[in-house]
């Protein structure tokens, strides 16, 4: 039988965590996923977060700057695997805390929760090397697909939180409820813009450089913050050195939580407090310092056969 | 991957290539920069350059000095020389823009030659290069001088200004001294100032390779790490990264060529500046790792190639994941990923190579034939052959040639012990060896369920034998599937197996066994030239040149009218059950039972229906339809039911008339609507589920007027007002879709009828079941052939006897009756033509109709279609990128 809390304190160690428990816990969670909104409604004071890319370490460092949950309520924008050496861990560690405390954590789909992009950015090369069979890869592929899209913080006046940006498909927070999103992230279409979108210096739309979402402007900020009677979007997806980074007079700012992106980028993170009146307070941190030379920084691969 | 590997290849040879012709040349002194080249001269007076004339520009060494110069000749007056300027001293030339080479002269004025042509320029510099490596002058220098460009990744940097690069292209080099204890903070100064420069690295890596620092390091650091010099072995530390991060293949090839370099290496970058106070084990693991796993032991004459490709192997995995994973770049890691992606070429084609590789394969797979062989020894031929495999899926353009290699020496006999192992581990290898393989090329498999194994594993094969056993085996291939012992296999294991992990690779398995590209697979053999695959192709060839695509389509049709008869009515039974009032108490125990097997097999028939026709017979005679809906009602968890409703929706939306016919006659709807009223009130999954399906029936609706062939979909919108009214005015009220749909159904009835009526007419011409651009619906690709679908259900039905004839002329008869099924609906259509004849026909009607349709329910047609145009481009782009991304 799984023993939770045990679990959380062993993925925080790095220990090994037998297959039946992934499995355990990634249906867990499905079951709580299933019952979650596309887009879902948090009550304040909460703490956002951007991108986390499997730095367990500094998973737990933004932990201790942000408070330790449940203590602290939080909301994750996506993204929390590849890359990184620790997105396994990572990603079952937040897992395993929504199954915990499932009112003190909320998780929303960023674009790399996708069976496409982890298997070209790490996670699913991780999986293998941890488990050595694609199993738990796909245990959590299909966790994924049932993400809530997005959040909105506060209710009305509130703050619009997703992974990417917004779509022209997507004039308003209510027509996000009419996507099925259990399915793998589109290459188009509302549910992909709302993944893979960038905010940027153009007038109206215009065609990203990664290949999916768009990039949107000023104006198509203000219109959705409008329509939709939001005061602030939220979101992550792009790297910004600062940790934080608002746009567009302060309508908009990126979260990024992952200091020292990819061990060499040197940036620092951030987390976003919102409290009560929706007053934003941001806490940068930096890459854990205490990490990982002891063990080696992958796991070394399993054993080789002639 | 490959592709961009091999480019780089290539650039790189002929790079050397030309240096080497270069060389040659140079016997007649220096060879280049000897056509005259159009240029204009500058020169530089207070802040602006003035033009100091036109004319023609080569690059000469004066005979009697050896001193060169740039000279520039009027381009009216040969005689009239506008410029002589020796390349002496320490001047330093930078190439801007392309076009421009802008140095300032020993005399301290600042000139400019501005080229009319790019080679013209390129030809200058490379005289420039020539002139400092050739030690005419070699103190100067010229550096490139190019804008920034940024590049973008799968993640975006948010953009800082982008500055220009300076590269050093050729000047003087200073080389590191020999490394000794007390010198490695020069060293490593010496060594940073070179990352700027492919120039200063190149000069450097061969001076360090010449003098053999690698082993002069390994003594340094001896006696640093005896004498815990702490300082020092931290810079050395920092010396073996710039190093690394050179990015040479000439260094990693240097460390990989011997054992003690490696471990060299390796013990370095053990101690770190960044933490000082502790130390990596790299060493340990690599020394306990090193004890490689024997399960076949190869005569002595071929260990050693085939030691040192798979030790090479580990090393550059081991340094790629674990040593350098923290600090190195993706150039450096890309490097490295090519080095090991072409020593996997090797391996694989060392191991189906039967002379180089002493008959590997076919020992390891006598050893599962064997029953006094240790079940260990088995197990770890599996866990042996698993890792060769994963290692062969990253390998395009070889795979294939190796998985026949594995099918040809046995194969199969390692499958059956795998898949039949009470170890669970095992089983799980098994299938997922299967998964691979089948994925790539499914025709390899189909061979599994023959009654003899292709090879007698008992003897030497003799050559005569080989190409009989070539034949043969080639001769199995061609042979129409219709064998279901795998598929049996794999649905077993779906259905007993209580491994979670394990069901799911079963159903993985038959996702792509039931795949519609499971006959095309085979072609994608065509640019393999292996022995076997050309007679495979060959005599395919000449089939299917007699028969040009027939071929395919019988074994298909075979196959999955097989599937459909042998395997299906058992694995799809409680379905089939629970669509009966008779049996469903029964099956409702069951499905309640095993949810996970049920969602699974939900996903399954969604699978099936928009992959292959062959599955409509069988969805309609056997309920399957009514099965899936009723699931709708039972008290099973969410996951389920989303399940089966996200199958109702595929069978909905592949607009199929017969499955309209028995959906609307059957009430399937109804379990839907049952559904939708319970979720409701609620904003969850099932909910927006729900919404999505009637907003696409809306849609649909709407799109009707224009497309003739959404009719079903006015019927079911039809369907829903007409029960469901009031749920749909006033239970839903946070979405506009309920009212639109009502409002939609007011405005046109008169239209709808007309539309019908008209329509049962285009129905004997047209075949309007599979409108393939209709739109597609999640991941359900829509049937890629409609034509297929033509051929093969009828067939089905004549062979099946006379019932299913009786069915599927019942339901023509009704379609062909004007779409009316049953009186009531009669009744309906009859009010239709009365509404028809009392309401205004006028035109503009019609157009309010189309105005209507394009405003509601949330985007205009305009703005939804411009978007859609836009998507197109994105979504090629989009393929592009995660191609590239792939291949890197």
């Amino acid at each position: 039988m799984l023993n939770l809390d045990q679990t959380i304190e062993n993925i925080k160690e790095c220990k090994h965590i037998p297959e039946e428990d992934v499995e355990e816990i990634c249906k867990k969670v499905i079951e709580l996923l299933i019952e979650e909104a596309n887009i879902q409604h948090v009550d304040t004071p909460v703490t956002v977060c951007g991108d986390i890319h499997g730095q367990l370490h500094d998973l737990l460092t933004l932990f201790k700057t942000g408070g330790e949950c449940p203590g602290t309520r939080y909301l994750f924008l996506g993204d929390f695997v590849d890359r990184g050496f620790y997105s396994f861990e990572s990603l079952l560690l937040l897992l395993a805390l929504k199954v915990r405390y499932p009112d003190r954590i909320v998780l929303i789909r960023g674009n790399h929760e996708s069976r496409q992009i982890t298997t070209v950015y790490g996670f699913y090369d991780e999986c293998i090397r941890k488990y050595g069979s694609v199993n738990v890869w796909r245990y959590c592929c299909d966790v994924f697909d049932y993400l809530s899209l997005g959040a909105v913080v506060g209710g009305p006046g509130g703050v619009f939180c997703i992974h990417g940006g917004l779509s022209p498909d997507i004039d308003s927070v209510d027509q996000i409820r009419f996507l099925d999103r259990k399915q793998e992230v589109p290459h188009e279409g509302g549910m992909c813009d709302l993944l893979w979108s960038d905010p940027e210096d153009v007038p109206g739309w215009a065609i990203s450089p990664r290949g999916a979402g768009f990039l949107f402007g000023e104006n198509e900020v203000r219109r959705f913050l409008h329509t939709n009677n939001i005061s602030l979007i939220a979101r992550a997806h792009q790297l910004v050195m600062e940790g934080y980074r608002e746009m567009f007079d302060s309508t908009l700012v990126t979260v990024w939580s992952a200091p020292n992106y990819c061990y060499r980028c040197g940036n620092i993170a951030s987390v976003l407090s919102l409290d009560d009146s929706l007053a934003r307070d941001y806490k940068v941190f930096e890459a854990s310092t205490h990490s990982a030379t002891t063990i080696p920084s992958k796991n070394p691969p399993a054993d080789y056969f002639i | 991957m490959e592709n961009y590997i091999m480019a780089s290849m290539t650039t790189e040879t002929t790079h050397e290539t030309n240096k080497e012709d270069a060389i040659e040349n140079d016997s007649i002194k220096i060879s280049v920069g000897r056509t005259p080249r159009r240029v204009k001269v500058y020169l530089l007076q207070g802040e602006d350059w003035i033009d100091s004339g036109t004319g023609y520009c080569i690059g000469e060494i004066e005979k009697e000095t050896d001193k060169p110069y740039f000279i520039v000749r009027n381009e009216l007056d040969s005689e009239d020389i506008i410029l002589k300027s020796f390349l002496e001293g320490t001047i330093q030339y930078q190439r801007q823009q392309e076009t421009l080479i802008v140095w300032t002269d020993l005399s301290g004025k600042d000139l400019a030659l501005s080229f009319q042509e790019t080679e013209g320029c390129a030809d200058l510099c490379e005289f420039i290069i020539k002139v400092q490596q050739e030690q005419y002058s070699p103190e100067i220098s010229l550096y490139y001088v190019m804008p920034r460009t940024s590049v973008i990744d799968g993640d975006s940097f948010s953009q800082n200004g982008l500055s220009d690069i300076t590269e050093l292209i050729t000047g003087p080099v200073k080389y590191p001294e020999l490394p000794e204890t007390h010198n490695l903070e020069g060293i490593l100064d010496n060594l940073c100032q070179g990352l700027n420069s492919q120039f200063i690295k190149s000069c450097i890596i061969n001076h360090i390779i010449e003098h053999s620092f690698l082993s002069k390091f390994n003594q340094v650091f001896a006696e640093l790490e005896k004498a815990e010099d702490l300082e020092n072995l931290h810079l050395l530390s920092e010396i073996i990264k710039t190093l690394i991060l050179y990015n040479e293949v000439a260094l990693f090839e240097e460390i990989l060529a011997v054992d003690d370099n490696v471990y060299g290496i390796v013990a370095m970058l053990e101690y770190s500046q960044e933490f000082p106070n502790s130390k990596a084990c790299y060493r340990d693991i690599l020394k306990k790792k090193m004890n490689f796993k024997t399960v076949i032991d190869l005569p002595d004459e071929q260990k050693q190639t085939s030691f040192s490709l798979f030790k090479r192997d580990f090393y550059l995995s081991f340094l790629k994941d674990v040593v350098l994973a923290r600090f190195i770049d993706d150039q450096t890691m890309g490097t490295i990923s090519s080095l090991i992606y072409f020593n996997h070429i090797d391996i694989i084609n060392f191991l189906k190579d039967p002379s180089s590789s002493a008959n590997l394969l076919q020992k390891l797979f006598r050893i599962f034939d064997d029953d006094n062989e240790s079940k260990e020894r088995k197990r770890d031929g599996v866990k042996l052959l698993h890792q060769y495999i994963i290692i062969a899926k990253s390998l395009q353009s070889y795979q294939i040639e190796f998985f026949s290699a594995l099918v040809k020496n046995g194969l199969f006999s390692m499958i059956r012990f795998a898949f039949s192992d009470d170890d669970s581990s095992i089983r799980v290898l098994g299938t997922e060896l299967v998964v691979i393989i089948i994925e790539q090329d499914i025709t390899l498999v189909n061979t599994i369920d023959n009654e003899e194994p292709p090879i007698e594993p008992n003897n030497a094969i003799s050559t005569v034998d080989k190409e009989e056993r070539q034949k043969s085996v080639s001769s199995i291939r061609l042979k129409l599937s219709d064998d279901m012992t795998l598929i049996k296999l794999l649905t077993k294991l779906l259905i007993h197996e209580k491994s979670f992990g394990l069901k799911i690779q079963a159903f993985e398995a038959l996702r792509i066994l039931l795949g519609s590209n499971i006959a095309s697979s085979s072609h994608v053999t065509n640019d393999n030239d292996s022995e076997i695959k050309q007679n495979f192709n060959s005599s395919r060839n000449q089939q299917v040149a007699d028969n040009t695509e027939n071929v395919n389509d019988i074994s298909t049709c075979n196959y999955f009218n097989a599937f459909y008869a042998q395997v299906a009515p058992e694995l799809f039974r409680s379905f089939k059950d629970l669509s009966d009032t008779n049996s469903c108490s029964q099956a409702e125990v069951k499905i309640k039972k095993d949810q996970i097997l049920y969602e699974k097999l939900c996903d399954l028939i969604s699978f099936c229906v928009g992959e292959h026709s062959a599955s409509k017979p069988f969805i309609l005679e056997n309920g399957i339809i009514m099965g899936i809906a009723k699931i709708l009602e039972l008290e099973v968890k969410p996951i389920l039911k989303l399940s089966a409703l996200r199958c109702l929706k595929c069978i909905l939306f592949l607009n199929y008339d017969l499955y309209a016919e028995y959906i609307l006659e059957n009430d399937i709807l109804k379990y839907f609507m049952k559904y939708f009223i319970e979720v409701s009130q609620d904003n969850n999954l099932a909910n927006s589920s729900c919404l999505q399906l009637l907003e696409m029936i809306l849609r649909n609706c709407e799109d009707a007027f224009m497309y003739r062939e959404r009719q079903s979909f006015q019927a079911y919108g039809k369907y829903l007002v007409e029960n469901y009214r009031g749920f749909l005015e006033n239970e839903i009220n946070y979405v506009k879709t309920g009212k639109a749909l009502v409002q939609w159904f007011e405005e046109n009835k008169t239209k709808s009828s007309s539309a019908m009526d008209s329509d049962s007419d285009m129905r004997d011409t047209t075949n309007v079941s599979e409108n393939k651009d209709m739109f597609s619906f999640n991941d359900i690709s829509l049937e890629k052939d409609s034509s297929k679908a033509e051929t093969s259900s009828p067939k089905a039905a004549t062979s099946e006897g006379n019932s299913r004839t009786n069915l599927f002329e019942g339901i023509e008869k009704t379609f062909s009756s004007s779409n009316t099924n049953g009186e009531k609906r009669h009744r309906e259509d009859d009010d239709y033509s009365e509404g028809n004849l009392s309401e205004d026909t006028d035109p503009r009607n019609v157009d309010k109709v189309a105005d209507e349709a394009s405003i509601e329910p949330n985007s205009s047609n305009e703005t939804f279609s411009e978007s859609h145009r836009l998507r197109k481009r994105i979504s090629t782009s989009l393929r592009k990128r995660l191609a590239k991304v792939c291949h890197k």
